[in-house]
């Protein structure tokens, strides 16, 4: 167990800088996820931990060391890769005791760890099978076995779930988050599934083009995003931006449509800024926001509209079961908190709410 | 409802007619010409196999009256006896020549591929071009270069001299075959074994070796069957009786006035016997390996 502290790093391939000067810090025993869009750089940082890329500038520590020039295998870490990279030839239990047997162990201390880890993830059955002879969700154990047989200072996970169907994604997700919280080792965990993070992570580091966008507790960051970016990406469906202007009391949209607000005082009228609300904090009134029906999607609990408010598309999670159809007019309001945004900076400004419409 | 399943089997039933049509005309024509050309060409490559069976247990005389041909007028099985016996110090320095020689081959070209294909360094591109480009020199050029180069070093008529001319000449292709190949190795196998804490070398020699057997199958036949069948060098870099291969053991079955037709026949009966083990016993890996990466999984 061990924290990890990033600080400044930087990657260059080339003359492109993929990682942009970046800074994390993970407690001993957290788990931490980096998430973002394809090519954001969290795949290349958890590598640079894993010290399978070189570290271009800045620095990594793992308990307290700085590893950077160290060899994967000195700075004690376990990685898992999205196509689990099991070894083909051999069986499942020489796979996950391949470190132990380069490090020299003895047969019963390999024997002991491999059955520990094998109880532990419910793999007894198959230890001597091939991977090729296993389901994916099987690889994917070995793969973790493999990992928790080194008992490592740091888990690496990248991506290791999206390989496999969703609904064995879901039970592996549960699975390695009840796994974490048994074992207690500090892990960090890269994904581009925003759910994921939000479901597994105690911390999310949201990255975008190589840069951090915002760091924070799951609920942090669906709460109070610091920018367009993370509003837009956290939550599903993701959060509604609608362009406007301050006005005296709300928002005035491009519509025409003024949205009154409570917490918009201190903005200058005629400010524009973009309001930011989720789609399952609308709810029908009788004036209010004039959403156009495109579709309806009944998922029983719940019905999604999708539609547009003036040019631009929203959609509203609603909790009474409406049956409208292309073409139809709801009037809603946000009863929860609506974000505002600097169209400019695309930072965020404040949080207001919807005034009592009289 | 019975509205819809009319109209859905209406076009269906259509497909099904003329799919038929050409199953029944188009497709069996096809399928006998490609079977046709199949048999003619298994019956070209046949036939110098069978005239070589034949001819090797027939006497002279009856080759000198009936043609190449005809069947034996008596089956001579003492031929390929004889032809062995006389052949034995030529497959013994075959065998002295071509076992190394592959295992040389195996040796340099998996871990030149291993290094071309996984490690990134300056000219790796550049370097793995003039290394396969290296198997498009003919042959004929290198003959007489090659000749007075192991003269000088004083190799001449030695097995070392083979060796090193049969390495040199199959590294090309050997080295192209392992390359393709460790370049359908995902890459993950490395750094899994980076982080399980082994050395390059390890790396190699415990994850890439075993992983690629079924090419080593393949690439083990083809190199065996060609520096086997090797004829050029062995003429070329011997003197001696007890230097040469068999292939040119077969030749001293030619007088000078005549030729022994059905002993050079027997001899190279004998000659073929070794590369049919080889196949046979590789044959399994051998088909997998030449289709291999030709499918995903």
């Amino acid at each position: 167990m061990a924290h990890v502290t990033i600080s400044q790093v930087i990657k260059n391939y080339g003359a492109v800088r993929a990682i942009k000067g970046i800074d994390v810090d993970i407690e001993d025993g957290e788990f931490v996820a980096l998430v973002g869009p394809s090519g954001c750089g969290k795949t290349t940082l958890l590598r640079m931990i894993a010290g399978l890329e070189d570290i271009s500038g800045g620095t990594i520590e793992i308990g307290g060391k700085v590893v950077n020039g160290l060899q994967p295998k000195a700075r004690d870490i376990a990685m898992v890769f999205q196509n689990y990279a099991l070894y083909p030839h051999m069986k499942v239990a020489d796979n996950m005791s391949f470190s132990m047997q380069l490090a020299g162990a003895s047969k019963g201390e390999i024997k002991a760890k491999v059955e520990d880890a094998a109880r532990i993830l419910n793999l007894e059955p198959y230890l001597d099978r091939y991977p090729r002879e296993l389901s994916g969700g099987q690889r994917q154990r070995v793969a973790m076995g493999r990992a928790i047989v080194r008992n490592p200072k740091v888990f690496l996970f990248d991506e290791p779930l999206s390989n496999l169907d969703a609904k064995l994604r879901v039970s592996m997700r549960a699975e390695i988050k009840s796994l974490h919280q048994r074992l207690g080792t500090t892990a960090v965990y890269v994904t581009h599934d925003q759910i994921e993070a939000m479901t597994m992570a105690d911390k999310i580091v949201v990255m975008s083009e190589g840069r951090i966008e915002q760091v924070g507790t799951p609920l942090d960051l669906y709460d109070e995003p610091a920018n367009l970016f993370v509003a837009a990406f956290i939550g599903s469906p993701s959060m509604n931006l609608l362009e406007g202007q301050v006005c005296d009391g709300g928002v005035r949209f491009a519509d025409g449509t003024v949205l009154a607000l409570s917490g918009t005082e201190g903005f200058e009228t005629g400010r524009p800024v973009i309001a930011g609300i989720r789609p399952d904090t609308f709810e029908l009134a009788e004036r209010g926001l004039a959403v156009q029906v495109n579709v309806t999607e009944p998922t029983g609990a719940e019905t999604q509209v999708v539609g547009q408010i003036g040019n631009t598309p929203v959609t509203c999670l609603m909790r009474e079961r409406i049956s409208g159809r292309y073409g139809d007019v709801l009037h809603v309001l946000p009863q929860g908190p609506v974000h505002l945004f600097d169209p400019e900076t695309r930072l965020r400004l404040g949080t207001a709410r919807a005034a009592i419409v009289n | 409802m019975t509205d819809m399943t009319t109209h859905l089997s209406a076009p269906r039933g259509a497909a099904i007619d003329r799919g038929s049509l050409r199953e029944r005309i188009e497709e069996p024509l096809m399928r006998g010409g490609q079977i046709a050309l199949l048999l003619l060409l298994a019956l070209v490559f046949f036939l110098p196999v069978l005239g070589t069976l034949l001819t090797s247990v027939r006497t002279i005389p009856d080759i000198t009256q009936n043609g190449a041909w005809a069947l034996p007028s008596s089956y001579e099985w003492g031929n390929l006896g004889r032809a062995f016996v006389e052949m034995l110090p030529y497959l013994r320095a075959s065998v002295i020549i071509t076992l190394p020689s592959v295992a040389g081959t195996l040796l340099v070209s998996m871990m030149a591929g291993y290094a071309l294909s996984r490690m990134r360094f300056q000219g790796r591109i550049w370097m793995f071009l003039v290394i396969v480009s290296l198997s498009f020199v003919p042959i004929h050029t290198q003959l007489i270069p090659v000749f007075r180069l192991m003269s000088d070093l004083g190799l001449h008529d030695t097995f070392i001299a083979q060796i090193i001319v049969h390495i040199m000449r199959q590294i090309p292709f050997a080295v192209l075959i392992m390359t393709n190949f460790f370049n359908t190795v995902p890459g993950e196998l490395r750094e899994a074994g980076r982080i399980d804490g082994a050395s390059e070398w390890t790396i190699f020699r415990r994850i890439y070796v075993p992983v690629a057997r079924p090419a080593l199958s393949a690439l083990i036949v083809l190199e065996f069957t060609w520096i086997w069948n090797d004829l050029l060098w062995g003429l070329v870099l011997t003197q001696g009786a007890g230097k040469k291969p068999v292939t040119v053991g077969i030749l001293s079955f030619e007088g000078e006035y005549e030729i022994a037709w059905n002993m050079v026949a027997s001899g190279a009966v004998v000659a073929a016997i070794p590369t049919l083990v080889v196949f046979l016993a590789f044959q399994k890996h051998f088909i997998r390996g030449m289709t291999m990466g030709s499918v995903k999984g």
